[in-house]
Formats: C-alpha cells, structure tokens, sequence
C-alpha cells in the first residue's frame, strides 16, 4: 500500500480503513466466546450494531456500485479485464451478505435477537470479515494503486466529486 | 522514505502470475511430511542429540530432514511463485523447477538416507543431486532477479541469499568429499561456515527480503521505512563475510563482531516489520503471526546464543543449544508461520471461477489443527531444549514425540486444503454461475 497521489484513490481507502476497523470490531465481538444472546438495548453492541447498518449500506450501495459503474471499466480498458472481473464478483458475493447482515442489525436494534436469527447473524458477520477483508486487501493493494497511475487530475477532481456524493 | 513499488501489488498480479498450483503445493507437501520425520528421527537419535557437535549420524540426517526437507522445500516452492509475482515478470519457463523438483525430492532422500547409515557414495549421490537442484533453482531465480526494476531493497536482500546459496552448496560438496579423502586441514570450520552461509546466509537474507513483501501485504501496510532496511541490507552481508572469515581463522573476536553488526542489522530489520504491523490496517493478523513474531524474538535469541557459543560461554552441549533455538526456535516456527498463511492463501488465489462461488479461507482448512500444531510446536522446542541443556535424553524424547504429533496436525491442516481446492475445481466444472447466497 503506497502513498496514493489522487485525492480519487484517497477517499476509497479513507472508506476501506472505515470498513476493516469496522470488521475488526464485529469480529472481535463474534469471536468464540460470543455464544450468549447479546444486549441489544445499549452500549457497545448496539452501537457497532448502528455503525454496521450505516457502514456497510455506505460500502454496498455506494462504495461498490460506485466502482462498478465509472473505476472498474476504466480499469479493465487500461490495466487487466481479468482483475475487474474478479473484484466483481467478490462484489457479488459480499452484498447479499452484507444486505442479510444490516437486515438483522436493524432487526435486532428494534426487537434485540432471538437464538436463531443470533446464530444467522454470527455466520453471516463471520463470513463478511473474511470475505470483505480478503476483498478489501485486493483493492488496497493493487486496484486502488492501479487506478492512480491511469486517471489525470481533471477526471480524479470530478470522479472524486461524484463518489463523495454519491456515499 | 517509502519503496519504490507498492509491494501489495502481488495481490492483482498474483492473478496473472499464478503458476499451476501442483507446482508450488508438492513443494509445501513434501514440506509438511519432511516436518514429520524430522521429529521422527531427533525421536530415534534421543540419545545422541544433547552431545551432537558434527559428523555424519542420525542426528546429521534428522537436521538435514529440517534444514532440505523442511526449509529449503518451502524455500523453493514460495520463492517459485512469490518472485514473480511480485516483480511482475513470468519464469522464461518452468521447466527448470520441474527439473529442480525431480532431482531434490529423491536427491534429498536418498542423501538423508547416507548421512543417517554413514555410506560415503550414498551421501555423495545424494549430495550431488540435491547440489544441482539447488544449483537450477538458484539460476532459476537469479534469472528473474536480474530482469527485475522494481522491489529493489528485497531483490537485494534475494540477490545475497542466492550468493549464499552458491557458496553454501560447493561448501557442502567439499564437505562430502572430504568424509571420503580428508585433505581439509580443518573440516570443523568448514562445516561451520556451510552452516552460518545456510541458516543465516541462504535462508535468513532471503527471508528478510520476502517479509519485507509479505508484512505489509497482510498487514495492508506502507512499505517500511527504507533507511532501516537498506542499512540492514549492508549490514547483514557483511557480518556474514566476517563471520565466516572468523570461523576460517579461527578468530573468535572477529566471529563476536559479525555477531553483533548481524544483532544491528536483524533488530533495524524487525524494527520495520514492527512498524509495518503497528501501522497496517490489518490488526488482527491471527495465529501465523504470533509464529512470525516468536521466529523473530528467536532470531535474536540465536545470534546472541551463537555469540556465547563462539566464547565457550554456552557449556559441552553449547553447539546443540545453538542448533535447537535455530533450527526449532527461529527458522521453524517462522517458516510454519509464513506457510500455513500462504498455503491457504495461494490456494484462494487460485479458486476464483465464475461458476461456483469460492470458499472462505477458514473453510480451506480446519484452523484448530493448526492452534494445536503450534502448541505441541512450542512444548517441543522448549522440552528438547530443556533436555539438551540439563543433558537428559528423556525429555528430548518426549519432545520428539510431541513435536511429532504437532507436526501431524499441521500436515494434515496442509492436506486438507488441498483437497478443498481439488473438491472446488471439480465441483465448479459440474455447477451453474455463482450465487452469493
């Protein structure tokens, strides 16, 4: 992970470092010693609770249809289709998981969890970290380095424009 | 002052430079059942192991199992697959690791099998064709070295370990050579320097160079700050140089001054590895690193122990104490470290069909083996230790056992994912296009 030139480049990872302290702390929260239904009605759960329903909305419904529709084309034209191609699909992957997730964070911050939609939950937080985490590391590590070598500075001001409006 | 290329981007390019995965994983196989056997042999040798301080044996064979089997086969599988990835440049071809794969795997076999019954022309069978696969696997990767303009600090660091590995290797046939003739005025401080070219030369300088890629890829980290690193990389060979000469002229106090610009270079070394950890986005970096970190705590314990050893400061069992922190402390747990993260990691890498939806790396594998690998690992390192410095065989025999059976739990860790990645290629030939549910 080098320094990033574009401000473009600078606001997607400000955005991933906001995901993986996230995912950290689901993960810690989900870690072995989790098997009690947690206490959704305050403190450090409901909030990481509230944060994953604003963050991962921001990630799947901004952060990736944003890439999917005005970086990944340009990339695939400029570097490698077979990289774009791959990130994609982690993208599907990862949003019907994350949609599942925030569907039962939202649930949970209104009626607390219940032991089945508890276990759905530790799965699915689970497999999120991991897949998100590997998905993430793709992009910080080569996409987003990737992009600031292709795009000049009139289209990183007006890309970056339309993403911070866009999440 | 950062490096001159992210060295992450092995992450998308690894895409592209992917080599066929039964190359790299028969590498980490027979890695995973060389382990085994190492613990299987110091087992057999109990009762030499504490008094060991040279010569062809059991004990001889059981480190060989280690220092061949163990360390140079993961060697040469990670260096065959990470270099050019993370250079970006292909291999002209792979026919000179498969060349190398056939003539090390039965070379080192048939070597192992000399040393441990003391049969001059088996070891020398074997040492020379375990001589000249290393030989093909070093010109193999200098090939890629020298067409490489980017990675420059562990390129260098690759540059000096090949040199090493050069060295090491006709050190090693005129070692064999002169079990038979005996012309070396002193065969002690050959060995000597065949074993510090190895450990620290070979492995160590290597090693240094690809965690200056693999600390940040995981930890999604900057590159470290390249002052320290670059200081390191000059330090480093030259208390190698010294050292050497020291043993040669039989000199302790030059030997005591490469130890300590060797004890500079490592800690300026682990300083940015440290920094890359603390700065990472990645925190919680899971059981692979709590090996990498206690490899590179003992790194630092064996250049120190190997200091005492130079001044006879370490007792009658000094060149066994030395050999156990090494061998088991440092260049083991560090290596089973890096391997059990880029067994399932290049495995995944390799698992990205369109038509059927890749598993979790947690799923490649059971991990608690891999809890339970490291915890035998562990006990066993400090019972033989234990035992060689009280010089008592029992517990080096139970150690042994228990490194054994760790060992056991980390093969079959391996094994399973690469049957997960067998079962995934076949399955998504016979399925329809991925779902994410």
């Amino acid at each position: 992970m080098d320094d990033l030139e574009l401000e473009l480049c600078k606001s997607l990872h400000k955005d991933h470092m906001i995901t993986l302290q996230l995912l950290e702390r689901l993960e810690t929260t989900l870690g072995p010693k989790s098997s009690d239904l947690p206490d959704t009605t305050g403190g450090d759960f409901r909030n990481l609770l509230t944060d994953l329903v604003t963050v991962l909305e921001a990630e799947v419904k901004g952060h990736f249809a944003f890439e999917e529709e005005h970086l990944f084309p340009r990339f695939a034209d400029e570097i490698d289709p077979a990289i774009t191609e791959m990130l994609q699909g982690e993208h599907e992957i990862i949003r019907p998981i994350a949609t599942q997730l925030t569907d039962l964070a939202r649930a949970a911050l209104k009626e607390g969890f219940t032991p089945d939609n508890w276990d759905e939950f530790r799965n699915a937080g689970l497999e999120l970290v991991e897949r998100e985490v590997f998905h993430v590391q793709k992009e910080e590590m080569g996409f987003l380095p990737g992009l600031d070598e292709i795009l000049d500075e009139d289209e990183d001001r007006e890309l970056n424009m339309m993403y911070l409006s866009a999440t | 002052m950062v490096q001159d290329v992210n060295p992450g981007t092995i992450l998308m390019s690894a895409q592209l430079r992917l080599l066929p995965p039964s190359l790299t994983f028969r590498f980490f196989m027979a890695a995973a059942v060389f382990h085994f056997f190492f613990w299987v042999a110091i087992g057999f040798s109990y009762d030499d192991v504490s008094t060991f301080s040279g010569g062809p044996g059991p004990v001889l064979s059981a480190i060989h199992i280690l220092t061949l089997g163990v360390f140079a086969m993961t060697i040469m599988g990670a260096a065959t697959q990470l270099i050019p990835v993370a250079t970006g440049l292909a291999h002209r071809s792979l026919w000179p690791t498969q060349i190398a794969w056939w003539l090390f795997l039965p070379g080192t076999l048939i070597f192992l099998t000399g040393l441990n019954f003391s049969e001059q022309w088996i070891m020398q069978l074997g040492g020379l064709l375990t001589a000249a696969a290393l030989l093909i696997f070093g010109f193999s990767i200098a090939d890629l070295l020298r067409r490489s303009k980017v990675l420059k600090i562990p390129v260098r660091f690759a540059w000096l370990s090949m040199a090493s590995l050069l060295v090491l290797v006709l050190l090693g046939l005129v070692l064999l050579e002169n079990f038979i003739h005996g012309f070396l005025p002193d065969h002690q401080a050959i060995a000597a320097s065949h074993v510090i070219l190895a450990l620290y030369g070979f492995m160590g300088l290597l090693l240094m160079g690809f965690s200056n890629i693999l600390v940040p890829m995981f930890a999604l980290s900057k590159s470290p700050p390249a002052r320290n690193q670059q200081i390191a990389q000059w330090l480093a060979p030259i208390g190698l140089v010294l050292a050497v000469t020291g043993v040669l002229v039989n000199t302790e106090e030059i030997v005591g001054i490469a130890v300590v610009i060797g004890l500079i270079a490592v800690i300026l070394h682990i300083q940015g590895m440290l920094w890359c950890l603390n700065s990472g986005m990645r925190k919680n970096l899971g059981l692979s690193f709590v090996l990498v970190k206690a490899g590179w705590v003992m790194l630092i314990v064996s250049l120190i122990a190997s200091g005492l050893l130079v001044f006879d400061l370490l007792g009658e069992q000094g060149p066994a104490i030395f050999g156990a922190i090494v061998l088991i402390g440092w260049l083991a747990t560090f290596l089973l470290g890096i391997l059990q993260r880029i067994v399932p990691f290049l495995a995944a890498m390799n698992m990205s069909k369109k038509t059927k939806k890749p598993p979790r790396l947690s799923e490649l594998g059971d991990e608690t083996k891999l809890k339970l690998h490291a915890v035998c690992h562990g006990l066993a390192f400090v019972t033989i230790t234990g035992g060689i410095a009280s010089d008592k065989s029992l517990p080096i025999l139970l150690g042994a056992v228990i490194g054994a059976v760790g060992a056991l739990f980390f093969a079959w860790y391996v094994v399973a994912v690469a049957r997960s990645y067998m079962v995934y290629h076949r399955e998504s030939e016979a399925t329809g296009p991925v779902s994410g549910d």
